[in-house]
């Protein structure tokens, strides 16, 4: 349906679709992006994504670095213009409504105050811009539990008080939406547990949450669908419960000198490989006897052959094997 | 300074959003260019740092032109000796620094990313740019003016020159006053705008401070016919014809100083806006 809609061909029956569409969902809360593509330079950073972020549960949005994700993101929050398609909030682009701040709330810099100025002072900055009221200011600095340091200089502040001033920042306009971008970079433990705490709350109390991540293992307890993007083109738009059901697939690990013929040797549909350096491959979708029979055939010596279960890190790798590659590829030549 | 924000008649009327944002607007109204000053005067503020600088922007306008009045006693042919022009001398320096402060007000938040933050909890960037010349602009604009008083008057009772102390009466005087406010004022402003244009202190100060410092004096080395028009409508030597009693006879008149001065100002505002509003945040 996105591609569809992305093809300049179909663009007009695609419009028509699209406005019917946003209309009907004007009183929902939620992100969507149409057919966004961003270039910088020749580097395509955003390549004809489309996706819904729907309330209710927490979205990861997942992809190795570089990927587009940060990127995307700001494209919906109006900072950085697409060269085509279009980003909206709760059905209108951010800038559209009368209280920005009331819409979405957003952690995309986490250290983004003057070191200076207190955290209290850096909170009514923000909450005048849009008319909040003080009292929500001291409210959100007992809910981030920075009470004791609220009017120190937030440059001494932690990388975890930081962070929980960020999201302060982000909670001022009580917003139904709320998008963070790698908000659990650099965090603790209790840091990162308190944050997927909050987050979870706030999706079972019907808010949008839109968070990004690089790492699958921060994203798994987290988030109830997930966005996976690679080399800025949507590469799975799924629920937690399918890429489970995917992860409880059977794997096999295989070591082999030969492990790059193998690889192509077992290419299919339905297959998916994992490079696990330079002499072991993890299969996901051939039986070991499969895998040890066509290796047969092949002549090609096998080290290893291990069925193993397959983490949701694995079918996250996978799915971005081939972008990551591309990457490694174009980066190889440019610096030739 | 007060803020300026009308308290109920900025905010647009629940009608013309829907009853869906009615229900959720519970903590915010909207935001409103009002608001945008409200939120940039305690920018302004809040930054103790900034604020003694601030400070002391003015107060050493003050000290340095009663201590050239003090020793202002020996006249030189053609130097202008009269306590008003000696009071006033101080502010040369007031003005560097407000220029460094009125880079740092736009360059402090693109270094912490802070100009982000804002950008995304307004409905039009040049709202920002407005509010930050309206805060910068009118605190300067007041508390050099009141510096500019004040040097005039502690100038004056401790003039020890060859000359009877100027009044607030002789002509040119108080002109002069409002047009050293002015000037220290259009610096900061101009501080503001390279800001948003170069988005990087060292950058910003680079070009503030050639510009005042470095192709005035580049500018005497070149042909005369030439340098003498070409300088005469230089940022620096036309506000130095506005905040002058009696400008040297190579200034441009007061009333075209005035003109050639804020064409500067608003000239490279507008260029800021425009950077803003063109470029990615």
């Amino acid at each position: 349906m996105a591609l569809v809609c992305c093809d300049r061909s179909s663009a007009q029956a695609c419009g028509e679709r699209t406005t019917t569409r946003a209309l009907g969902a004007h009183h929902e809360v939620m992100i969507t992006v149409e057919c966004l593509s961003k270039r910088f330079g020749r580097t395509v950073a955003v390549d004809s994504l489309s996706f819904t972020v729907r309330p209710g549960v927490v979205t990861g949005f997942l992809g190795p670095n570089g990927a587009g994700k940060s990127t995307t993101m700001r494209m919906i929050s109006g900072l950085t213009r697409p060269n085509s398609g279009r980003a909206m909030v709760n059905g209108r682009a951010l800038k559209d409504h009368v209280a920005p701040l009331a819409e979405i709330g957003m952690l995309l810099d986490a250290a983004a105050v003057h070191p200076k100025r207190s955290a209290r002072n850096h909170l009514r900055v923000i909450a005048s811009t849009n008319g909040i009221p003080l009292s929500r200011v001291d409210d959100l600095i007992g809910l981030v539990g920075l009470e004791d340091v609220a009017d120190r200089s937030s440059g001494d502040f932690s990388l975890g008080m930081g962070q929980r001033l960020g999201i302060a920042t982000a909670l001022l306009g009580d917003p139904e939406t709320i998008m963070l971008d790698e908000p659990l970079n650099g965090l603790d433990p209790e840091g990162i547990v308190w944050i997927r705490t909050m987050l979870k709350g706030f999706a079972s109390e019907g808010r949008t949450v839109f968070v990004s991540s690089h790492l699958m293992s921060e994203m798994a307890l987290m988030a109830e669908h997930f966005l996976i993007v690679g080399a800025g083109r949507l590469l799975a738009d799924t629920t937690a419960v399918a890429l489970k059901s995917m992860a409880a697939e059977p794997s096999v690990r295989v070591r082999t000198l030969d492990a790059e013929r193998l690889r192509d040797l077992l290419a299919a549909d339905g297959v998916r490989i994992v490079s696990n350096g330079p002499t072991v491959i993890t299969v996901i979708g051939r039986t070991s006897g499969e895998i040890g029979a066509k290796a047969a055939t092949a002549g090609i010596a096998l080290d290893e052959l291990v069925p193993e279960q397959t983490s949701l890190e694995q079918v996250f790798m996978a799915l971005t094997h081939d972008s990551a590659q591309y990457r490694a590829h174009m980066h190889q030549g440019s610096l030739e | 300074m007060s803020s300026p924000t009308p308290p109920q008649a900025m905010t647009e009327p629940a009608t013309a959003i829907g009853d869906r944002d009615v229900v959720r607007y519970h903590v915010v109204a909207a935001a409103t260019e009002g608001r945008i000053i409200q939120s940039e005067w305690i920018k302004f503020w809040s930054v103790r740092s900034m604020m003694i600088s601030f400070a002391a922007a003015a107060s050493v306008g003050v000290a340095l032109g009663a201590a050239f009045a003090a020793s202002g006693t020996r006249p030189k042919a053609g130097a202008r000796t009269d306590s008003a022009s000696l009071s006033l001398a101080g502010f040369n320096i007031s003005q560097l620094i407000i220029g460094i402060l009125g880079v740092l007000f736009v360059s402090n938040e693109y270094s912490t990313g802070l100009i982000r933050t804002t950008l995304v909890a307004v409905r039009s960037r040049w709202w920002v740019l407005r509010a930050k010349v309206v805060v910068f602009g009118g605190a300067t604009m007041a508390a050099t003016a009141v510096a500019a008083f004040a040097a005039f008057f502690i100038g004056r009772s401790l003039y020890s020159g060859p000359l009877a102390p100027a009044s607030l009466g002789d002509p040119g005087v108080v002109r002069a006053l409002l047009g050293t406010a002015t000037y220290v004022t259009g610096v900061g402003l101009l501080g503001l705008a390279l800001g948003f244009l170069l988005r990087s202190t060292a950058a910003a100060l680079g070009v503030l401070f050639g510009t005042f410092l470095v192709i005035p004096g580049l500018a005497s080395l070149v042909s005369r016919s030439w340098s003498d028009s070409f300088a005469k409508v230089l940022p620096s030597n036309a506000g130095a014809a506005l905040a002058s009693p009696s400008p040297a006879k190579d200034l441009l008149s007061p009333g075209a100083a005035a003109v050639v001065f804020a064409a500067w100002v608003v000239g490279m505002l507008v260029l800021a806006g425009v950077a803003l509003n063109h470029r990615d945040g």
